[in-house]
């Protein structure tokens, strides 16, 4: 089988790639990196991408074809599905062979994940990154491809990061943290290295700001650890939460988010603020 | 302008059917995708700005037409649900494709098309790719901020830089959570909903061929749905709920 790998700059897919055997050819969308296929010039838009691939292809017909999961390739991807017809498997996080066919296992959030084939060739399938590969030195071949002028990127601006995204462990709070609680919280985040975002309601009024929101109309999230603080549990918060541990604080019983949490305190938060003072050293200091 | 919004009907809630491994959605309520009412803000705004027609296009069951027809009352001057049997099991790609034919046949003269990132139950993100690339136009997602001037100006958060684009009309994007607070109802047009009716297409008149829609138009097949249970607990911790926490964090190793 022949594999073709498509990444930006950093190869953060062929170790999975590996795993399944095969000949592997690498596609860069940067010129500068190392892999057998890179653009004569500067990919900017899913346009560009996707004749840059074509190009690629008419070289090389790959059985199945890998993309990272950079925005810039998921965009390609998807058009270069629609250009040609062919099924693109999303965001696969692992990978198997059944009979010579290559199924890819997609979370479907609300921890569902389904096992999805493809029917047609090349198989394409976008990848969750994984760790990055250092690539040994190729001598690429240059592939030109027709530029667009449909669209421009007209200037890219560094952004900072958003802590909250990245955080281990994230602390949300919800209506039933007064304002007056908020510096507790955020002493108690400081000494568990914890990141705090919140509810909807609250960055309306304005308690936290926007990017701290988490849920449908905000971030999602992917930490470990969630302790979520008077939070009630709707639906179009949770959805943003993707936590392998769930904590809730909260004086109403019949709150839904205890529905998803491991650990459920039915207490007032600044009750357990006030009791977690006694228990927990780096937050009494 | 002539700017039409993709908007997908999804269950509020996902359950899956353990034996089918199909979503359930009897005795389910409906809802619009989040993302693709923000997608109907920006474009009520640009038609508020220069004018013109805002058009939703939907593909769902017949049913959802109750549903549908309450776009109205958000500012729509034409809501189209596309429905039919043969649709039923279309994968993103068949799902592209009867949109594109959609807009070629019914609509060719659109401006721009926009909807959400990804919807809630399917969450592929790939329909909006698929389907410029099959209306050759330019398509950019993520977007933070959808301006017009003489081209129409796009902000977008990639990883870890704004970008900035320009694109030639007609075009397709999709938007971010966050680039709005979503829709609200318009006071002038709450009677619409009661005055204008969904127009409804099958393919009896649409007439797409059988190969390209539905099941038979699919290209990527579920095998197999699997549920992951996460360890939950209904147990009520009633005091010393700090101690149980601090516990917690302690086998975690983070304190």
């Amino acid at each position: 089988m022949k594999f073709l790998i498509v990444v930006n700059k950093y190869n953060s897919i062929i170790e999975k790639a590996r795993q399944l055997g095969g000949e592997i050819f690498v596609a860069s969308f940067d010129k500068k990196s190392s892999a057998n296929f890179v653009p004569s010039c500067e990919i900017t838009n899913a346009i560009e991408g996707c004749s840059f691939l074509e190009k690629v292809c008419e070289e090389l017909t790959p059985d199945v074809i890998f993309f990272s999961s950079d925005l810039i390739l998921r965009e390609a991807a998807s058009y270069f599905s629609g250009k040609k017809g062919l099924g693109l498997i999303a965001h696969s996080k692992k990978l198997k062979m059944n009979s010579d066919r290559l199924i890819g296992t997609v979370p479907g959030g609300n921890n569902l994940f389904a096992e999805v084939l493809s029917v047609s060739c090349p198989v394409l399938l976008i990848l969750k990154d994984d760790k990055v590969v250092e690539m040994p030195p190729i001598k690429p071949k240059y592939v030109s491809f027709k530029t667009s002028d449909l669209i421009q990127r007209d200037s890219v601006k560094k952004a900072s990061a958003n802590p909250i995204k990245t955080a281990r462990i994230v602390i949300g709070v919800g209506r039933g943290v007064k304002h007056s609680l908020m510096p507790e919280v955020e002493k108690f985040a400081k000494s568990i290295n914890g990141e705090i975002g919140c509810t909807r309601p609250l960055a309306d009024i304005g308690m936290l700001p926007e990017e701290r929101m988490i849920g449908e109309t905000g971030i999602s999230i992917s930490p470990d650890i969630y302790i979520a603080l008077g939070i009630s549990g709707a639906l179009q918060h949770v959805s943003g939460v993707n936590a392998k541990h769930i904590i809730a604080v909260n004086s109403n019983p019949n709150a839904p988010i205890f529905s998803k949490s491991e650990i459920s305190i039915n207490q007032p938060v600044e009750v357990v603020l006030k009791d977690l003072k006694k228990c927990l050293k780096s937050f009494s200091l | 302008m002539k700017i039409v919004v993709n908007v997908k009907v999804v269950p509020e809630e996902i359950i899956i059917d353990k034996e089918t491994g199909s979503v359930i959605r009897e005795n389910v309520k409906s809802i619009f995708n989040p993302l693709d009412l923000l997608a109907a803000e920006e474009g009520r705004k640009l038609k508020e700005e220069f004018g013109g027609e805002l058009i939703a296009v939907s593909m769902a069951p017949l049913q959802e037409g109750a549903l549908l027809s309450t776009l109205f009352k958000y500012g729509f001057d034409r809501v189209i649900l596309l429905t039919d049997r043969a649709f039923a099991g279309s994968d993103t790609i068949a799902t592209a494709f009867v949109l594109s034919s959609v807009m070629k046949k019914l609509i060719p003269d659109y401006d721009l098309i926009l909807q959400g990132d990804y919807s809630l139950d399917g969450a592929t993100g790939q329909l909006g790719g698929e389907m410029a690339a099959l209306l050759d136009i330019p398509f950019v997602s993520q977007a933070s901020s959808v301006k017009m001037d003489e081209s129409l100006q796009v902000e977008r958060l990639a990883e870890e830089s704004m970008e900035r684009y320009t694109l030639k009309l007609p075009a397709l994007v999709s938007v971010r959570r966050g680039i709005n607070n979503g829709i609200a109802v318009n006071l002038f047009s709450l009677m619409d909903e009661r005055k204008k009716s969904v127009e409804i297409y099958t393919n009896k008149e649409l007439k797409l061929p059988e190969g390209r829609i539905g099941k038979s138009g699919s290209k990527t097949e579920v095998m197999n749905v699997i549920q992951v249970e996460l360890p939950f607990s209904t147990e009520l911790i009633k005091d010393g709920g700090a101690k149980h926490l601090t516990d917690f964090l302690e086998k975690a190793g983070v304190i």
